[in-house]
């Protein structure tokens, strides 16, 4: 009984002590390290980093190991604790030209200056699951191993190559976007206010849960609010991130991260005056996310039909739809308070459908009657 | 350069946490019950920053503003109150911008209530987002020696005050209740007031009562002269 | 390398929170938010609301709001449902405790700040104390328009025809007003108010209360207040007028006939019994009418 008359602390406690000893599993099997979370389940840690609004791989290696690898719990316990981490101030914007690219690609030309570059990617594996990797202590495949030869260590490689869409701005067919020095909204900080800034949108996209931006970005291309995106450019890598402290009023390099940026080419066919000419969905995540950061573009995108004069259909182009519902930290809570009791709103509820129903047969019983005494 | 000018900055609150908890908690009270008198018991130091008022009215003041101001909030001190000890003090302990006019500022504190901008110039919040309007933070007397008016609204018992509550701070401009009834009109627009006394309080304490925008007041003008003088005395917590 | 693969110590250890874990930066946010609720009942402040170290949906914003105001000198007492023991009142209890160190009680009479979910104790409240709710869904007019946009609009033009229309509705479809709990209240005269999902019987509670009553929605992040002595009527018709729950049968513990009662289906054949859901109202008269009997048996 979830409401003991006297015993709520006890069973909190047992069910905090249930929850310790499921998440350690069996004890003859060793104890994950959150290292070997943050090294080799390093997507989930992407994920958790990126929805979780922090960069910090170990912490959200913990998270991981904590929530039993339950992704949306660990995104929860990253955001509380960095709701009470020190605030400096906003980094300047971060130099994506400038990254050092692991992985870069571009849909819109068959090759451009740098070249296409596949990197660390499961897009060309073929699904099939490698019971090598049920065991333990075995390397990583090296290419052309499996034709018996020796096979050759795989190349990374790593350059600086110009953005895919600068060839479309240097044309006039792109817009380019300025950055107009206003220091950005902070959705940690100030509650949504709607039609909201297309910084405080890509904000809340970074931090949305991964599935919802899926399954938005997917409908429109089923048709519900179509925008005809191309990818012009995935590029993932690591990139400097500067902070220009008030006092010294130069910036100061404080670290490196890894980010996936995505750039999608959407046409527009003009109106209003405007002529015909491209625009640009944008997608940015932590870590490797390429999945999230190309359904972030997509739903960027989407979210600009307002203020580009395009009809809104679809619920991806709605701000309010999607700006309200794609945080997995808010929904899951609500759906999931529902499970705390509600039996006092439920009784006031039995009341009023009872007395529905009472006045419901009363009013039948008494027309049966009318209809029977009339002759 | 301006170090040389000025003294030394002054400590803020004792105990930032607890004191800036204990002073909201005095102003909460007073906006819930407008016009009631209660008593600030935590205040900073405050000698020299303005010889001019009273020690206890600038220290009742400058806790308000270390409860209520930081980087996110613009003030407004009138020209009683702006002087280069006091920017540099509220800068230092609070980080808040100085506005330069009134009509920007989230707090306005007025030393001189005579000399006071009229509510227009103030931001009365947007309909949508009432909240966003301007506290102004006033210094007048709480001890009821002038006649005031009668208030009435959420947080003054109709049961107890069926005429409407008492209540009249010395030191005002003449315009401010006739204004103040007329300002109702556009509710839930409108500034709200916290009312800081400027007559020494002659301990570590002073008062402060409250008028947010949903009190009416009937003018002096308009009622007859009745018992004005019931203001309570400050309690002591 | 133990070193490079462990967290760095001071993250290991449990962090240092400030007093009432928010730091002071989102309490100054929140405090100004509450004065300037006070300042216009019923109308919903927003304000930056934080990711709390519970869910969304389980009290954050009534968490926040007591956080912001409680000092040192408070007393706390947290229901869920009316009662002290349900589990998510323990744990929010137990989370002040730990937080904030101040004194809890289960005693309506001695707590100086209550924070609730779903009701308002059966023992009036007095001046000085302040009622904190919990509320999931702060916009009244939310389940006839789900837009934000429009719903901002309707309060700023006092253009509540919409809640008006569904009440209408509710008669001639059923005879009565079918709304049992969250029952909309109109504020000091201007604004329609949700008080909560608190059953109708509470309302009238709400109406000139000696309290101060604030309203905290964590993942709506908006604050609304109801200053003490403030008109809350609920909404009605001349011809429907409000009026609350009532049960046939007592309480089976204390006897009460004038209290919220929950229903309990006490054995496999169905049998209901009827308990009070304010468990503290309810062991004070089960105790005071055995002082009574005990006083005149001796």
């Amino acid at each position: 009984m979830y409401v003991a008359v006297k015993g709520g602390e006890k069973a909190i406690a047992n069910a905090h002590a249930l929850l310790a000893e499921k998440r350690r599993g069996d004890l003859s099997v060793p104890e994950v390290e959150t290292a070997q979370i943050r090294e080799q389940l390093s997507l989930a840690v992407d994920r958790v980093m990126s929805e979780g609004s922090l960069y910090d791989r170990d912490t959200a290696a913990l998270a991981i190991k904590q929530a039993r690898g339950d992704l949306v719990e660990a995104v929860f316990l990253v955001r509380a604790y960095r709701t009470t981490l020190p605030r400096f101030g906003s980094a300047d914007p971060l130099d994506t030209e400038n990254m050092r690219v692991r992985r870069r690609v571009s849909a819109t030309y068959k090759d451009v200056p740098g070249g296409q570059m596949l990197g660390p990617t499961f897009d060309y594996t073929h699904r099939l699951l490698d019971p090598a990797l049920a065991g333990s202590g075995n390397a990583p495949r090296r290419p052309g191993e499996e034709a018996g030869e020796a096979g050759e260590t795989p190349v990374e490689a790593v350059g600086l190559c110009p953005k895919v869409l600068s060839f479309l701005e240097k044309e006039g067919l792109l817009p380019e976007e300025s950055d107009k020095g206003e220091a950005p909204g902070d959705l940690t900080r100030q509650p949504l206010q709607l039609p909201a800034d297309r910084d405080i949108r890509l904000q809340s996209l970074a931090r949305g849960d991964e599935g919802m931006l899926l399954a938005l970005a997917y409908s429109t291309q089923r048709g519900f609010g179509s925008t005809h995106p191309f990818a012009g450019e995935i590029r993932m890598g690591e990139v400097e991130v500067a902070f220009t402290p008030e006092e010294l009023g130069f910036p100061v390099i404080v670290g490196e991260i890894t980010v996936t940026e995505c750039e999608t080419v959407n046409k527009f066919t003009g109106g209003g005056g405007v002529p015909a000419a491209f625009t640009r969905g944008y997608g940015l995540t932590f870590g490797e996310g390429e999945r999230k950061a190309m359904s972030m573009a997509l739903v960027d995108r989407s979210l600009r039909s307002e203020e580009l004069g395009e009809a809104v259909k679809g619920p991806a182009q709605d701000q309010e739809f999607v700006l309200y519902h794609s945080d997995n930290v808010e929904a899951s809570g609500f759906v999931q308070h529902l499970k705390l009791p509600h039996y006092v709103d439920f009784q006031a509820e039995l009341e009023l459908v009872r007395s529905l129903r009472r006045a419901h047969a009363a009013n039948a019983a008494r027309d049966s009657i009318s209809r029977r005494a009339s002759p | 350069m301006i170090h040389a000018a000025l003294p030394a900055i002054l400590p803020g609150f004792a105990s930032p946490v607890h004191d800036a908890q204990q002073c909201f908690r005095t102003l909460l009270e007073a906006m819930s019950r407008p016009g009631k008198p209660v008593c600030l018991g935590v205040l900073p130091p405050v000698t020299s920053l303005n010889a001019a008022m009273p020690a206890s009215c600038i220290s009742g003041m400058v806790a308000i503003a270390l409860t209520l101001c930081d980087a996110d909030t613009q003030i407004w001190l009138d020209v009683c109150l702006d002087t280069p000890a006091m920017r540099q003090h509220l800068r230092f302990h609070c980080g808040c911008s100085i506005a330069s006019g009134p009509e920007t500022a989230s707090f306005a504190f007025i030393g001189n209530a005579k000399a006071m901008p009229r509510f227009a110039a103030f931001s009365p919040g947007e309909p949508e987002y009432p909240d966003r309007s301007a506290t102004l933070i006033i210094a007048a007397k709480l001890t009821a020696e002038e006649q005031g008016c009668l208030i009435s609204g959420p947080g003054i018992s109709p049961a107890r005050n069926p005429q409407g509550l008492p209540f009249g701070p010395g030191g005002l401009p003449a315009w401010f209740w006739e204004e103040w009834a007329m300002s109702r009109d556009g509710y839930p627009l409108g500034v709200d007031v916290v009312f800081v006394d400027s007559h020494p309080s002659g301990g570590n304490f002073v008062r402060i009562a409250g008028l947010p925008r949903s009190a009416s007041a009937v003018p002096p003008s308009r009622f007859r002269s009745g018992s004005a003088g019931e203001n309570k005395i400050c309690m002591s917590r | 390398m133990p070193a490079e693969n462990s967290i760095s110590e001071n993250q290991r250890e449990t962090p240092v929170y400030n007093f009432a874990y928010l730091d002071e930066q989102t309490k100054r946010m929140l405090r100004r938010a509450i004065l300037k609720a006070v300042a216009v009942p019923g109308c919903q402040v927003p304000f930056g609301g934080r990711e709390m170290p519970m869910p969304y949906g389980w009290g954050t914003g009534g968490i926040q709001v007591s956080a912001a105001i409680m000092g040192k000198n408070d007393v706390l007492k947290v229901i869920d449902q009316g009662s002290d023991d349900t589990t998510n009142a323990v744990s929010i209890r137990s989370f002040f405790k730990r937080v904030a160190g101040i004194p809890v009680t289960t005693s309506t009479r001695e707590a100086t700040i209550i924070q609730t979910r779903h009701r308002i104790p059966e023992h009036p409240l007095r001046e000085g104390q302040i009622i904190v709710y919990q509320v999931p869904v702060p916009e009244p007019l939310r389940w006839m328009e789900p837009s934000e946009k429009e719903t901002r609009t309707m309060h700023a033009l006092e253009e509540y025809g919409v809640m008006h229309v569904k009440l209408y509705e509710d008669i001639a479809r059923h005879g009565e007003i079918a709304a049992s709990y969250d029952y909309p209240v109109m504020v000091g005269g201007r604004y329609v108010m949700s008080p909560s999902p608190l059953p109708k019987f509470d309302n009238p509670r709400m109406h000139q209360s000696p309290a101060l009553q604030l309203f905290g929605a964590g993942r709506e992040k908006r604050v609304y207040a109801v200053p003490p002595y403030t008109d809350v009527r609920s909404l009605d018709f001349e011809d429907h007028p409000f009026s609350v729950q009532r049960w046939d049968k007592p309480c089976e513990i204390c006897g009460s006939t004038d209290t919220y009662l929950d229903e309990i289906i006490a054995d496999d054949k169905g049998t209901r019994l009827y308990v009070c859901s304010d468990t503290d109202h309810c062991a004070a008269r089960l105790a005071s009418k055995e002082n009574r009997q005990g006083g005149s048996d001796g």
